[in-house]
């Protein structure tokens, strides 16, 4: 009896002993791969991962420069062209301002969305080389194509933040979590070595996408030519980022040397003057892969990168072409008239409408799907055009002019006022003035792409142009304060001088 | 008698397959998996024939319990009969920690739908934090203090306490949705409370278990404490039918609404002195024209926006059955509606739960729960631009008035917004009791939740264009546990237990989300996925569909041990030592050894007190323990990560660039330093209960100190690597303050007793420790000091305005006027106080001010019977707590709401309305001034927060005749409630509960709670 009780207990545990056993090993149970983030060792293997990390460069630049329209607000607003409506905060901006308290103007101040891309890059640079190893498919080929765009990408950024906030940290290597303090450079030198860069880069890149060249064979990344074009990162974009570089730097000559590049290579890089028309026309310039779009930082309806913010034309549409009474920004109707006076003039008509309005609007871009109409759903899909052939053209004429050479420049600065029907400038508009009427040009043609701003930086117009003074200048007015944020983390940052 | 048992069970064939079919087919049996419904109506079936045939064979023995001879090692536990023991309860249990406990007979009268809102003003050491009174939203709980820093919704769902049902840790909702959320709204999907899954009428009991003494044995799910619910069990005897019903009234509120010129009036003398030309020129259309009626005729809107609420709920079940086979069977409905925009929460449940004891000393336990509830929620347009992810004009707000309501309310009837939340929760046990001192235990679990949204916004409501939207989310824990316990008494004084364990998590989070602008039609209102080959969905352009899906797992596995004697039960001791692993570190980090210790001396088992007259208890103990926090991410496994995350302010959710996915370093995320380990919570309670006089008085005394330590947290790091910080371990905060109640009788009639009861429970907080031996940390608008508590706001303090320029001070050493942040001050702007006087107001001059958390809570309760009469008063009271008034400051900020591109511009229907507040003590400042002169962090917002109220009223009659006797009822009880009768507090702006999680007062927003009266019966034969 007690036997037969022993035996049932032990069989009932041994039964419940099954149970415990038969749980698999915790070692097994708890390596749970992580779904909702890569860790290091996982990235970096493949030829796509490769890719997804370039990538990741070029939209971080492109999130940087479309954050709160930071590439309008440093470029466009400071200049006073726009005027805000009743946006307290651009309202600011537009006054230089800089130092007020609004949500958006301590996004605009901080710099790190810059220093994110600009990681990347550093980052995408230093680990490429590995994927050559894990991945066969990854030649030596694609590594220094890659590698070049990444480089290009980091040129590019330090170039732009250069022009907003003066001096800034250089940093050329990937992040470890461990840097405590790292100083500001100074910016000629910040400069030099985005110059530097942008000249290592070329080697490794191509004219063109269209897989005929050393550089670049068959179809890059599974896309033909026409899906890179104005895009992805060519010999072009970089010599005119050095035209850019050394324009900034005050170096004419060397700013000459490189838009000459261009220009002469016509046929190489494909690159063509554009219309008023097809430049603001819906699906026109701004829809991208335009030839006078050397480099445009992209969006695209059908890849379905669009967005409600990040556009100008967030800012500056309103009803009845959106659901919006009043836009953000205008160019007041005499600004318009001031700056557009010359007749013939045809660009008014194309860049503005409503002009009889208290806030006339400013329509040069508008790009709105037509699958996006009817009523118009807000996903805007403009590209940012960084550097465009006008704008090289007007580069050139102003190396050539500040060079001497009147002649020439004339020439450069005609061309671009022929093809908006203007007649040619008189001959005897020579130094200073042959400067202004260059300026007046690029304002003209430029205005709303983010030039405006830095032109009257280097041309040194600002108090001519705008309602601040030769002493705030000398102060340092042109450059943004740093941020609260920047200035606590990083304590060897100092505040630039007119803001302190 | 013989006639009863037949009578029972047909009436219990009777009321259960009517419940069955009733509810059952209709609302439940499309949910579940139809196997399960199946299976439980078998079992159902079996144990009745089976209980049926016992009970005719047993005629003769008058009672069933009299075979509980059966159970003779079996000891019960606090379920009424044998239940199914959590595991390793026992030796925990008798020793006690700091456990509160809510008395389920009042909470039970009281239409709650969710656990949380059962416990305010009932237990001690719980924080529960409403900012909304819509029926069934989310809600948040904080025992013993908040361990980690509040910053944002995510935050809040990291910090709460995990519900234990029947031994098992509920799962909750995950916070990863908020990743590809633009806005800390709502996260995606129901916002539902899951707590509202338990029907109270099935709740045996519910305790708040504080200290590790009592929850050590959750191991890591006991971080943030515990609040273990008891659900009712099969019991042995003969069939009980119970049946619970009740019905009330949420009483409309009053509003004091307001039109346009009202607004206008308001807004004039801001204009009059500050506004420049641009500014006049940009005065709101809408205020302008005072012959509009839209905006100046009437304010009613209140009408329709507004509603008398009612409130039901029934609920029975069966229980009885043999030693050998028992069960409980129970189904219940509520409903609950609001008293705004038409809100309110449906439940449907069923619990089933069988007891079998096929051989002795085995004993099955098998439960089965699950509910249904569908939410309808507010139809706010800030949430609705939420949701869409989309920003409308806001120029022009809706008419307050109610004839030009009519359309907007014909428009939103074509939404949908389908919200429904089902959950199964099934446990099995098993427990053999062998060799006289051995008990072995296996538990199987499965908490599965669904959470299942439909939205859908037809154009009218979307400026002509219609939006879809799908969030099909699941949450799975699966739960075993095996323990074997040895348990002996040696001559007779010396009481040992040892219990060995383990124990296995699995949990599971993952959703499915679409969304889709712009349909063809407002005919096409669910949201497909669409097809890659095809730019046409079938909803509209594939263009316009975003998909998204993600998912994480975390496991746990764990192994423990207890120890633990008595001597002669006057002196307890026990050592509970646990051994965990997560999946959520990397190997050489995942485990995790925690012990806990905890004692108590039973002083009046001593001798020399054991004649003692007066003091029948004194209960001394002691206890410190540490446990381990989970991970709510798997971000932590081998250093940096990286993710997807190309997008900038407004566009949380680019993933391409010109097409190519992109990848990058998890900038935003943080940087992760390698070698993340497991964050820890050390808990030191000491406690003190009393009796005396018979137990007439009784009184509890915890006094606590729990560190929270090793916690991960970002903090800033250089941006000009690209990372807006750095992640890693290294946080402390400590939690202290003490817990008392007392309760006494005052009056022991025969025909009239009353008892009365208070409870306080207090909290303190401090940060100890930052990572990287930080001391001052700035987070977004909040401040956090090593040694500083980390619940308080942080302000700038106001002294008054500058009524002209002249009056600005100016640095002697510059000859500059005082600055905000650089910004010259100027007629009309705020005077803050400027603390480093170096002429600029800036962070530097904001002070650390205000809890945000109470500084002493609890409630006080009197319970009066005479004769068959019971009445009971409950008031709760929180003191020592400040609330921001950002709606008044909102109101006051005006100029930077005004048709722009922001949520802030958005314009509620009751925003027409006015905003409660003391307007004679806000200066009138420049509102378009760049310093911004009305923002809510400064002192002039900050209010005392403290309040009490008369949170409930009940009266009870219980009725006994002779014809119940005979009838064979065992309880009739009728009884009224009324709930949030008053409130007496300082504050000027409403209900000082209702504000957000972060302690700022949103206005409308933030819903009262209503006054609530119900009319109810339970009724048991």
């Amino acid at each position: 009896m007690l036997k037969n009780k022993i035996m049932k207990n032990i069989a009932v545990a041994g039964m419940l002993l099954l149970l415990v056993v038969g749980t698999p090993s915790c070692k097994k149970m708890l390596d749970v791969p992580a779904r909702r983030a890569l860790t290091e060792e996982n990235m970096w293997q493949t030829k796509n991962d490769a890719r997804a990390g370039l990538s990741a460069c070029y939209a971080l630049m492109r999130a940087a420069m479309c954050n709160e329209n930071a590439h309008w607000v440093y470029g466009d607003l400071r200049g006073g062209d726009f005027q805000s409506t009743k946006r307290e905060d651009l309202k600011a901006v537009v006054e230089s301002n800089l130092n007020a308290s609004y949500s958006t103007m301590s996004q605009w101040r901080d710099w790190r969305r810059f220093y994110a891309a600009i990681a990347q890059c550093n980052l995408t640079i230093a680990k490429l080389p590995q994927v050559t190893v894990s991945d066969y498919r990854y030649s030596q080929n694609d590594l220094k194509l890659d590698i070049s765009q990444a480089i290009y990408i980091r040129a590019f950024l330090y170039y732009y933040i250069v022009r907003i906030w003066g001096d800034v940290p250089l940093v050329t290597t990937a992040a470890d979590g461990t840097t405590k303090t790292i100083a500001r450079e100074n910016w000629q030198k910040v400069l030099d070595y985005a110059a530097a860069e942008a000249k290592r880069c070329i080697d490794g890149l191509p004219w063109r996408y269209d897989g005929k060249s050393p550089e670049q064979q068959g179809d890059y990344r599974g896309q033909g030519e026409s899906h890179h074009v104005s895009i992805t990162i060519a010999k072009g974009m970089a010599y005119t980022l050095l035209a850019h570089i050394y324009t900034w730097k005050g170096e004419y000559a060397k700013a000459l040397e490189y838009a000459d590049i261009v220009i002469n290579n016509a046929s190489n890089t494909n690159y063509d003057l554009v219309s008023v028309n097809d430049l603001t026309r819906l699906d026109g310039a701004f829809r991208g892969r335009f030839r006078c779009n050397i480099f445009q930082v992209d969006m695209n309806f059908d890849h379905a990168e669009m967005s409600s913010t990040g556009q100008l034309e967030d800012w500056t549409l309103r009803d009845p072409y959106i659901p919006k009474r009043e836009s953000d920004i205008y160019v007041p109707r005499d600004s318009v008239l001031k700056i557009y006076g010359e007749p013939h003039e045809q660009r008014p008509a194309y860049f503005f409408t409503k002009l009889e309005d208290t806030y006339p609007i400013f329509f040069k871009m508008k790009q709105i799907n037509s699958s996006v109409t009817n009523p118009v759903l807000k996903m805007y899909t403009s590209c940012i055009i960084v550097f465009r052939y006008e704008e090289l053209f007007l580069l050139r004429a102003e190396a050539k002019a500040r060079l001497g050479m009147t002649d020439e420049a004339q020439k450069d600065l005609n061309r671009i006022r022929n093809s908006r029907a203007l007649k040619n400038i008189n001959v005897a508009v020579t130094g200073e003035a042959l400067l202004d009427a260059i300026l007046l040009e690029r304002r003209r043609e430029l205005m709303g792409e983010g030039w405006y701003w830095y032109d009257l930086v280097h041309f040194k117009r600002i108090p001519q142009f705008t309602k601040l003074t030769q002493a705030d200048v000398d102060k340092g007015v042109a450059y943004w304060p740093l941020s609260q944020e920047a200035l606590s983390t990083n304590p060897s940052l100092i505040q630039n001088s007119f803001w302190k | 008698m013989s006639q009863k048992p037949i009578a029972g069970v047909k009436l219990l064939y009777a009321t259960g397959f009517s419940f069955l079919n009733i509810a059952c087919m209709k609302h439940i049996y499309f949910f579940l998996h139809r196997g399960i419904y199946f299976f439980a109506a078998m079992c159902f079936v079996s144990v009745d024939t089976m209980a049926q045939s016992t009970l005719f064979r047993s005629k003769d023995t008058s009672s069933v319990n009299a075979d509980s001879l059966a159970f003779s090692r079996v000891t019960s536990t606090r379920r009424d009969t044998l239940g199914y023991f959590p595991n390793n309860e026992l030796f925990l249990r008798t020793s006690r920690g700091a456990v509160s406990t809510a008395d389920m007979s009042e909470v039970k009268k009281l239409p709650y739908t969710s656990v949380d809102q059962m416990l305010i003003g009932r237990v001690t050491g719980v924080d529960i934090r409403t900012p909304s009174a819509e029926p069934g939203k989310r809600n948040s709980v904080f025992i013993r203090g908040t361990s980690s820093l509040l910053l944002s919704n995510r935050d809040i769902f990291y910090a709460q306490p995990t519900y234990v049902v029947d031994g098992v840790p509920l799962i909750m909702d995950h916070a990863f949705a908020y990743d590809i959320q633009r806005f800390d709204f709502n996260r995606m999907g129901t916002e539902t409370n899951l707590l509202s899954f338990l029907d109270v009428n099935d709740i045996e009991s519910i305790e708040v278990l504080k200290d590790f003494a009592a929850s050590a044995k959750y191991g890591p799910n006991a971080a943030n404490g515990v609040i273990n619910i008891v659900t009712k069990a099969p019991r042995v005897g003969q069939m009980k039918v119970s049946v619970n019903a009740y019905a009330g009234l949420s009483l409309r509120p009053s509003v004091d609404v307001v039109n346009g010129k009202y607004e206008s009036d308001f807004r004039m003398p801001f204009y009059q002195q500050y506004a420049d030309e641009t500014q006049w020129r940009n005065f709101p259309r809408y205020l302008a024209d005072s012959s509009q009626s839209r905006y100046f005729g009437p304010a009613n809107w209140d009408d329709l926006y507004m509603r008398n609420g009612f409130t039901d709920g029934i609920q029975a079940s069966v229980s009885g059955g043999t030693p050998y086979a028992n069960f409980r069977f129970s189904v219940g409905q509520s409903s609950q509606q609001g008293v705004y925009d038409k809100t309110g929460i449906k439940r449907y449940d069923v619990n089933f739960g069988i007891n079998i004891q096929p051989i002795k000393n085995l004993v099955f336990t098998t439960d089965v729960a699950i509910a249904n509830l569908n939410r309808k929620r507010n139809e706010f347009i800030r949430d609705r631009a939420g949701d869409e992810d989309y920003l409308f004009n806001y120029d022009a707000p809706l008419s307050p008035n109610k004839a030009y309501l009519q359309q907007y309310y014909t428009d939103l009837e074509n939404t949908i917004n389908r919200n429904k939340n089902n959950s199964a929760r099934i446990i099995a046990n098993v427990k053999y009791s062998f060799l006289s001192h051995f008990t072995w235990n296996t538990r199987f679990a499965i908490d599965y939740g669904q959470n299942f949204r439909d939205f859908f916004v037809p154009t009218a409501l979307g400026e002509g264009n219609s939006y879809v939207s799908n969030f099909d989310g699941l949450n799975k824990r699966l739960v075993l546990d095996n323990s074997l316990r040895y348990e002996n008494t040696f001559s007779g004084k010396h009481h040992l237990e040892v219990i060995l364990g383990q124990y296995g998590q699995w949990d599971k989070w993952r959703y499915d989300y679409g969304r889709a602008y712009k349909g063809s039609s407002d005919y096409v209102k669910i949201y497909q996925p669409g097809n890659d080959e095809n730019h046409q969905g079938r909803f509209g352009n594939f263009r316009l569909m975003f998909n998204t899906k993600d998912f994480t797992q975390s496991r746990l596995a764990s192994f423990y041990t207890n120890v633990g004697y008595n001597y002669d039960n006057k002196y307890f001791v026990s050592l509970y030592v646990r051994r965990d692993g997560t999946s959520y570190l990397d190997a050489s980090n995942r485990w995790l050894v925690s012990p806990t210790l905890s004692a108590s001396w039973k002083i009046t088992n001593e001798d020399f007190l054991r004649e003692s007259s007066w003091l029948s208890n004194l209960n001394l103990r002691a206890s410190w323990g540490r446990v381990g926090r989970l991970l709510m991410d798997e971000l932590y496994k081998g250093g940096p990560v990286y993710n997807v995350d190309a997008g900038w302010n407004g566009v949380p959710n680019m993933s391409t660039y010109n097409a190519f996915p992109a990848i990058n370093a998890a900038y935003t995320t943080g940087y992760i330093v390698p070698g993340t380990s497991w964050p820890v919570v050390e808990q030191l309670n000491a406690g003190l209960d009393i009796g005396l006089f018979h137990d007439r008085l009784r009184a509890s005394l915890d006094v606590y100190s729990k560190t929270d330590k090793n916690l991960v947290l970002k903090i800033p790091t250089l941006e000009e690597e690209g990372y807006n910080g750095i992640v890693k371990n290294g946080m402390n905060i400590r939690n202290y303050g003490y817990e008392l109640s007392i309760d006494a009788d005052v009056v022991r009639g025969k025909d009239f007793q009353w008892t009365t009861g208070i409870n306080v429970y207090t909290n303190q907080n401090k940060l100890t420790a930052l990572p990287d031996g930080l001391t001052d940390l700035v987070i977004s608008n909040r401040r956090f000091l090593v040694g500083k508590p980390v619940d308080r706001y942080w302000l700038l303090i106001n002294d008054g305005i500058y009524n002209s320029d002249a009056e600005i001070p100016v640095n002697p050493a510059t000859g500059k006027k005082m600055t905000y942040k650089g910004l010259t001050l100027h007629k009309g702007d705020p005077k803050w106080k400027d603390l480093d006087n170096n002429y600029d107001i800036n962070d530097k001059d904001r002070v650390m001010k205000g809890r945000m958390v109470a500084a002493l809570q609890g409630g006080f309760s009197n319970t009066f019977h005479y004769k068959e009469w019971e009445v009971n008063v409950l008031l709760n009271y929180s003191f020592g707590r400040k609330v921001i008034n950002q709606a008044l400051a909102d109101r006051f900020d005006f100029a930077n709401r005004e048709g722009i591109d922001d949520p802030k511009a958005i314009k509620e229907i009751s925003w027409w309305s006015k905003v409660e507040g003391d307007y004679s003590k806000i200066p009138q400042y420049n509102p378009w001034s760049a310093v911004y002169a009305y923002q809510p962090n400064q002192t002039l917002f900050l209010e005392d927060g403290s309040f009490v109220k008369l949170r409930a009223l009940t009266v009870a009659y219980n009725l006994h005749s002779q014809w119940m006797k005979r009838s064979g009822v065992d309880q009739l009880r009728i009884y009224a409630t009324g709930n949030n009768l008053l409130t007496w507090t300082k504050y000027k702006g409403g209900d000082p509960e209702a504000v957000s999680y972060f302690g700022y007062d949103e206005g409308y927003y933030n819903w009262a709670a209503p006054r609530t009266f119900t009319l109810g019966f339970n009724f048991q034969f």
